[in-house]
């Protein structure tokens, strides 16, 4: 299992990386230093490489790097200690350094929005909040059938559940 | 053998390939500064709060919980090697960390590690969708007494992004001798990591698979259900399960007296030998494992393969000593230990 890195043939290969070249491939197996160091090759990125500073973080519209900016202000932490360690503070800071962190998320899980369990407690506006989504799009498409006894119904049930989330 | 880890005791489905399954769920409480922003006197607050939602479960769970600075080193080890908790957990400096676990040994809590809580369960053989379903009802009774740092967008908040979204993990552990002396593990497992499944060591990053162990698990955790992830990580193990039959089968038939001699011999050196280094050990029990799953040797004799594997490891093997041990006393003792489990070729079978 153990492969030597096939740039400097000394540290065990800790990334394979797949190279298309004029339509053939090639499979090459390096160490973590020697993929830092070969800028065309990106290794497979794990999150804490990349907010480790395997890569420059920059937000999506490109500007701004995310150490410069200010601290989450519920727990203090910062853009630099985000990149140090490769976590977040506290719960907060995924609102506080979303615009960097949200398409690392992207890359690593080829997702951005979470499609599993809601919790039952802190979870409760979420879940109305997918019953409505999903209730305003049986409306709509209602409505388009000119099924009106359908969309009364569901105006009944929309309203319904606007009134408990009032309450 | 003395022991009280369903996981390790007993056999399960699939079980002459696969060891074990294990599903995690990471969670946090809200408003709380995660593990590593967390000072001494948060952190213990924040394991008070979660082992008075203990305190509260109800009494089916049988949980237990334990605070690690009540424990000496040796016993935190062991809880490693268990699978119970994570060597990060146990880590020095100990300052609020905790593990809650059943009686069983089949549920495991991790407070303090890289998240607040990590619930764990641990099965016998292939049992992802079991595993998940126990992890989900614990999940949702620990819920009615915590809250848990929670977005629509993102999920359940983790420390690492790597984790967010459902916070779970799903893994089994499985031995693959005859796919790594085919040398076939290697194209597989390249196969496998193009598909999003890690595979690692038996005892983390940088084991490379000693004993031909390895464990394999899901590195996405967001935009996909729990139940998705699961039947997804179970149908890739049950590919692994046929690969590695069927190597053994072609073992059987391309090579029969190579591969009979080579289980004869870690037989014959397992039945002897008088000191076992952990990594000869390991090795040896692997051979004699696939030996038994051919039926070309008798089965061991009061204790599971992954009974005997844990015997390489320092801390079981002291606890099954009964005393601590320097490193050759070990070697000596756990030599003595796995012969008593080796069943007599004659009188056997």
């Amino acid at each position: 299992m153990s492969v030597v890195c096939e740039r400097c043939g000394q540290r065990p290969a800790a990334l394979q990386v797949t190279e298309v070249k004029d339509g053939e491939r090639r499979e090459h197996h390096l160490c973590e230093p020697c993929a830092r160091q070969e800028g065309t090759l990106l290794p497979v990125l794990s999150l804490a490489h990349i907010l480790g500073g395997l890569v420059p973080l920059e937000s999506s519209d490109g500007k701004d790097a995310l150490p410069g900016g200010p601290a989450c202000p519920e727990c203090g932490w910062t853009g630099a200690q985000i990149q140090h360690t490769g976590q977040m503070g506290c719960p907060h800071c995924y609102e506080v350094f979303g615009r960097w962190v949200d398409p690392v998320v992207r890359r690593i899980h080829g997702s951005n929005e979470h499609r599993g369990k809601i919790p039952s407690r802190s979870g409760q506006a979420v879940r109305r909040q997918r019953t409505l989504t999903v209730l305003r799009s049986q409306l709509a498409e209602a409505v388009a059938r000119e099924e009106f006894e359908r969309a009364a119904e569901l105006r009944d049930q929309i309203r319904a559940q606007q009134h408990t989330e009032e309450a | 053998m003395a022991a009280e880890t369903a996981w390790m005791q007993a056999t399960g489905p699939e079980g002459d390939v696969v060891m074990a399954s294990r599903v995690r769920l990471a969670r946090n409480l809200q408003g709380m500064p995660f593990p590593v922003h967390l000072d001494a006197e948060r952190g213990r607050a924040m394991t008070d709060r979660v082992l008075d939602a203990v305190a509260k479960l109800s009494a089916d769970w049988e949980l237990k919980p334990v605070r690690l600075e009540t424990l000496s080193p040796l016993d935190r080890q062991i809880l490693v090697e268990k699978h119970l908790a994570s060597p990060l957990l146990v880590a020095d400096p100990i300052r609020y960390e905790a593990v809650v676990t059943d009686g069983r040994e089949t549920v495991s809590v991790m407070v303090g590690e890289e998240d607040h809580l990590r619930i764990q369960v641990l099965l016998p053989g292939l049992g992802l969708s079991e595993a998940w379903t126990v992890a989900d009802r614990l999940d949702d009774a620990f819920e009615e007494h915590l809250d848990f740092a929670f977005d629509a967008v993102h999920g359940y908040l983790t420390a690492y992004p790597t984790n967010v979204g459902t916070g779970l993990r799903a893994s089994v552990m499985v031995h693959l001798p005859a796919l790594v002396l085919t040398r076939e593990a290697g194209g597989l497992f390249h196969t496998l990591a193009q598909t999003g499944v890690v595979v690692r060591g038996l005892y983390g990053e940088g084991s490379e698979g000693r004993g031909s162990i390895f464990q394999i698990s899901n590195q996405v955790s967001l935009g996909r259900s729990e139940d998705e992830m699961v039947h997804a990580l179970t149908v890739v193990a049950e590919q692994v399960v046929g690969r590695e039959r069927h190597a053994r089968q072609q073992l059987e038939k391309a090579a029969p007296i190579a591969l009979a001699d080579r289980v004869g011999r870690a037989f014959g050196v397992l039945g002897h030998a008088r000191v076992l280094t952990s990594e000869e050990a390991l090795q040896l029990l692997s051979d004699v494992q696939l030996g038994v799953s051919l039926g070309l040797l008798p089965p061991f004799s009061g204790a599971t393969f992954s009974e005997l594997v844990s015997l390489t490891r320092p801390g079981l093997l002291q606890r099954q000593a009964g005393r601590e041990l320097d490193a050759a006393e070990r070697d000596r003792i756990r030599a003595d230990l796995i012969q008593e489990h080796l069943a007599s070729r004659s009188g056997a079978a």
